[in-house]
């Protein structure tokens, strides 16, 4: 029998895991309300999340749908993501200021998601180094504009004041392990996954790994700039990788096993999407024919599976021409 | 306890928009997707078009138009478009005109078709600049005119304008695929596919990071015939997605040759076809020459 303590303990974790799935449970307007992006989620010691919440964008949570990781060393902080907006980059790193006295010294793009990028302008603004793979400033720099007017029709543009494109100034090519705010992070390209240049960071001590872009639980991840077969890859990389711990882009902190659900659905994308392209069925029909009823549960199936599944049909249909 | 002034109010609030719509002539009745639509915008396309020619809109008998109510991405929103009549001789769908109200072009397609079509059906794939109307107009042997039309409503797609899907299609520039999935039946309607590398660029797109517009270049004819009789012909413009992809229909009246004839804004021309012979009870396409 396990002592008290461990117990005890066991019980917290087990009700914090509830209160944090209930928290975030996908299409429940009241939680949804109650899920408070700048309280902080304790993940390990010095690591910690401030939680997206798992719907579409929308006025109610005013866009901020991505986890924003904060990973506090012995004489700084290095921020994961920058917020949805100006006005919220601001706000985070006024609620990392509650949490320790070191100085932020860098911030990490992991992919370019408008929700993950466009508090950028605060950070600069603080003088911040703001670190992505060159392919992410890339992308950031060809769709910004694009984003910006479709998060304004999805939040309003009352959100959105002040905010624009800021890019990266710290570009890296390749996986690259830095010793930074007294910390070992190893930040990590898997070649072109999720996006071109999406990244996970991994901090070795604590064995948390930032999975960014390349993980959602229990929301569907969006893959419609996709190189399937790597991102798969990617996340069994990840498997071996000697991880306590998970944040994935959207949804709850969870264990590295989860990494599999997303492995699976992104199996099931891939085979369902190349069943209906080869029965001869057409753009129009393919997001029906491709359903995956087993994943239809997460925050935003409705809505983002048939995009990934048209995006992966005309991504066939090039790979034929090409032949 | 009966409140007058509310009862009142309650009927006033009831009864004004019924009072206004009788009224107000039928044909200006204001639904939402009207409010959103740029009607005058049609006017004038109609006017342009088809002077004062009626159309009809009671089209379910003649034409129906497909599209998504909200499109996943508005640079490849597909449409398919079904036709009632037989390709009779007599009485047949000869032409579809393809309006998208609140595009930089509205009139984004013209296809002709023949009793040797075997069916006017068309399957394509369109760019949506904003929320709009698609509207596809049937003009028969007969003169006369047939409209169905759907309401979209796009997001600007995050994909990259001018990114590297645009550079690999350019590199690819005219390659074609014609296929036919079905087996095929003499004197039966069969449906074939052309798809067609091409860019397809608007020259309204403005790269983000140079500001510079890439130039316009686009597909803007394509003829399509089965042993020598035209089957399919369309004249188009940047409306059509990257990458112009169509399914249509053509009639086989005995073994021939499906051949696809296209050339862009550019004046170059690029050349598909397809030979189809008898087998022992069907016909089957054996492949593609390019």
């Amino acid at each position: 029998m396990l002592p008290i303590s461990r117990r005890i303990e066991r019980a917290l974790l087990a009700l914090l895991a509830l209160l944090f799935a209930w928290a975030t449970a996908g299409g429940n307007a009241t939680a949804t309300e109650s899920l408070d992006s700048l309280r902080p989620v304790v993940v390990a010691p010095g690591i910690f999340v401030f939680p997206g919440s798992p719907g579409a964008p929308s006025p109610g949570n005013g866009g901020i749908v991505s986890n924003i990781g904060v990973i506090i060393g012995s004489s700084g902080v290095v921020m994961v993501g920058t917020g949805t907006s100006d006005a919220h980059g601001e706000r985070l790193l006024q609620a990392v200021a509650k949490l320790t006295d070191l100085p932020v010294v860098l911030a990490i793009n992991t992919y370019a998601g408008p929700e993950h990028v466009l508090g950028n302008t605060a950070f600069a603004r603080h003088g911040i180094p703001i670190l992505a793979h060159r392919d992410t400033d890339d992308y950031m720099a060809r769709n910004c504009e694009n984003c910006i007017r479709n998060l304004q029709s999805a939040i309003g543009e009352a959100p959105l004041a002040g905010s624009r494109l800021e890019r990266s100034n710290e570009l890296i090519d390749a996986t690259t392990s830095m010793r930074i705010a007294g910390r070992q992070l190893e930040i990590l390209h898997f070649g072109a996954t999720q996006q071109p240049g999406s990244i996970a960071v991994f901090d070795s001590r604590s064995g948390v790994l930032f999975a960014g872009g390349m993980a959602a639980f229990d929301v569907t991840p969006d893959a419609h700039d996709a190189d399937l077969p790597a991102w798969k890859a990617a996340l069994l990389e990840m498997r071996r990788m000697p991880l306590r711990w998970v944040v994935p882009g959207r949804g709850p902190v969870g264990e590295p096993v989860r990494l599999d659900e997303v492995i699976a659905y992104l199996g099931g994308l891939g085979d369902a999407t190349e069943r209906a392209y080869r029965s001869g069925v057409d753009l129009a029909e393919a997001p029906r024919a491709a359903g995956l009823p087993q994943f239809s549960k997460w925050a935003m199936y409705a809505a983002v599976h048939p995009r990934n599944v048209h995006f992966q049909y005309l991504k066939l249909e090039t790979q034929e021409l090409a032949r | 306890m009966f409140d007058r002034r509310r009862f009142i109010s309650l009927l006033a609030l009831v009864s004004l928009p019924a009072l206004l719509a009788a009224l107000l002539p039928t044909a200006m009745a204001v639904t939402a997707e009207d409010a959103e639509a740029n009607v005058e915008m049609w006017n004038k396309v109609r006017a342009s078009m088809f002077a004062n020619r009626q159309i009809s809109e009671q089209a379910e008998n003649v034409i129906t138009l497909e599209a998504p109510p909200r499109a996943e991405d508005a640079s490849t929103v597909p449409i398919s478009i079904h036709t009632k009549l037989a390709q009779t001789a007599d009485r047949y769908v000869q032409k579809i005109y393809l309006v998208i109200d609140n595009n930089p072009s509205p009139l984004g397609a013209v296809f002709t078709f023949t009793p040797d079509s075997g069916r006017a059906d068309l399957e394509t794939r369109v760019r949506i600049e904003e929320y709009t109307h698609i509207r596809a107009i049937a003009e028969l042997s007969d003169g006369s005119l047939y409209m169905a039309k759907r309401f979209v409503r796009g997001s600007y797609g995050c994909s990259a304008p001018g990114g590297k899907e645009s550079i690999e299609a350019q590199a690819r520039l005219g390659k074609m695929k014609l296929r036919i999935t079905d087996p095929i039946t003499l004197d039966q309607p069969v449906q074939a596919q052309l798809m067609i590398s091409h860019p397809n660029n608007s020259g309204l797109v403005m790269d983000q990071m140079s500001r510079l517009y890439e130039p316009s270049n686009f597909v803007r004819k394509i003829e399509v015939t089965y042993a020598g009789k035209p089957v399919m012909t369309a004249e188009v413009d940047f409306t059509i997605s990257q990458n112009p992809n169509f399914r249509f229909y053509f009639l086989p009246r005995g073994e021939g040759e499906l051949k696809a004839e296209v050339v862009d804004s550019r004046e170059l021309k690029f050349e598909s076809s397809l030979a189809i012979r008898a087998t022992a009870a069907t016909l089957q396409p054996p492949h593609q020459h390019q």
